[in-house]
């Protein structure tokens, strides 16, 4: 499982670890918060990550060419919206007895006023 | 007749043998049914604009939209997807595209309820003139994302889109409107970070966030990038394992949770083919 999570590691591109190493003091006391966070996951998961020489980093904090957001890397947890789902489903109207034939189905849809349309536009 | 398909119309009465199917003319008189369909109109023609490319449809396509959108309310998740209708007729927003099965047709774009696979709303393509609010921040396709999802904004759904869809100011919009969203992302959409730079093994991501977004890249054969305001960067076992090993593949939740739930559009696919029209006369 630790193999499979590895999340990426990247030394050979000049541009991030300038960045990164500016901005290493700067944001040193947010570190400490997001670590703590993610340190119950990242701790068994990831154990390579203690030997290499990088550090931090799921905590260097670094904003990517972007006129009005900024980029952070590592962990995210999502805000989520909840979702009522009492209302989801077929219409009561539908999933009464009233239709059991396939061919009830098809005349909820193509109703009489349909048909009836048609005939009259066609008949004009 | 989609099921039982013959070079001609008349062919369907034909007594020969060889390609006799008795059904239809029991039920229907073969020359009442040809001058059925040479007056078959769907509104007065004096009333079309030549403005509205589908006027001669005339309430009929909104009235089945209608009913068809009130026979169910949807589960969380949502697909917004286009699809292709096969037809080689003559018209003016007939598309080409030589990806899909049906290279020529009319082009839908299709919002599905991820859990049934049903289709709560379509919008037909006609080109430049298909109605939408242009947006400058959110883009064409955004704008269309706006329309289709009007209905069930603010109510906690989850959109899930492809690359032809999802950036990161749409999604900001949606997220502000308590809509979630997750979708591949092409890598050089406006507002993304730069992926480019990173060279990744197989098996490995790197993922950057906002306060509400999560773009990450992820190899598996080739790279992924995805976007998303549902998802962690969390790993976890796909149903599928490695044919070498046979240890189960690993994915980013996201990746995982999105083919998950675009499954079902490729049956929407398939009843569309069922239904398609190749005759290009007689209407």
């Amino acid at each position: 499982m630790a193999s499979r999570q590895r999340v990426h590691e990247h030394t050979d591109s000049e541009t991030r670890s300038n960045i990164a190493s500016e901005s290493e003091n700067s944001s040193e006391a947010d570190l400490d918060s997001d670590q703590t966070d993610d340190s119950e996951s990242m701790d068994e998961d990831e154990p390579s990550h203690e030997n290499s020489p990088r550090t931090n980093r799921f905590t260097t904090r670094y904003s990517v060419s972007s006129a009005d957001r900024e980029w952070i890397e590592g962990e995210f947890s999502p805000s989520l919206y909840s979702f009522d789902s009492s209302q989801s489903g077929i219409n009561r109207r539908l999933s009464n007895n009233r239709l059991q034939n396939p061919v009830d189905f098809f005349r909820f849809f193509f109703d009489k006023n349909l048909m009836k349309t048609i005939v009259t536009q066609t008949n004009i | 007749m989609s099921q039982v398909k013959k070079h001609r119309i008349r062919e369907y009465w034909s007594t020969d043998p060889l390609i006799e199917t008795p059904i239809f003319g029991t039920i229907f008189a073969r020359d009442r049914y040809d001058s059925l369909l040479r007056y078959l109109h769907f509104v007065n023609n004096e009333k079309t604009s030549t403005s509205d490319l589908l006027s001669k449809l005339g309430s009929v396509l909104d009235d089945l939209k209608t009913k068809f959108n009130g026979a169910m309310y949807p589960y969380q998740n949502l697909v917004l997807d286009e699809s292709l209708m096969l037809w080689k007729g003559r018209l003016s927003f007939k598309q080409y595209i030589p990806s899909k099965r049906s290279r020529f047709g009319i082009k839908l774009y299709m919002l599905y309820d991820c859990r049934t696979g049903f289709v709560l709303d379509f919008l037909v393509y006609t080109g430049l003139s298909t109605s939408t609010i242009r947006d400058n921040t959110i883009g064409v396709s955004g704008a269309i994302v706006m329309k289709m999802i009007d209905k069930y904004l603010y109510k906690g759904h989850n959109l899930y889109v492809d690359n032809w869809y999802s950036s990161p100011a749409l999604f900001e919009v949606l997220h502000q409107k308590k809509t979630g969203a997750c979708g591949t992302v092409q890598v050089n959409r406006r507002g993304l970070p730069n992926f480019q730079e990173f060279n990744l093994n197989e098996n490995e991501q790197v993922s950057f966030h906002t306060d509400i977004l999560l773009a990450l890249k992820w190899k598996d054969k080739k790279d992924v990038h995805m976007l998303s305001t549902i998802h962690g960067t969390d790993m976890t076992a796909a149903r599928k394992v490695h044919y070498q090993t046979g240890r189960p593949i690993w994915k980013p939740i996201s990746v995982q949770d999105y083919n998950e739930n675009r499954g079902l559009i490729d049956k929407s696919d398939m009843q569309i083919s069922f239904s398609e029209s190749l005759r290009k006369s007689l209407k």
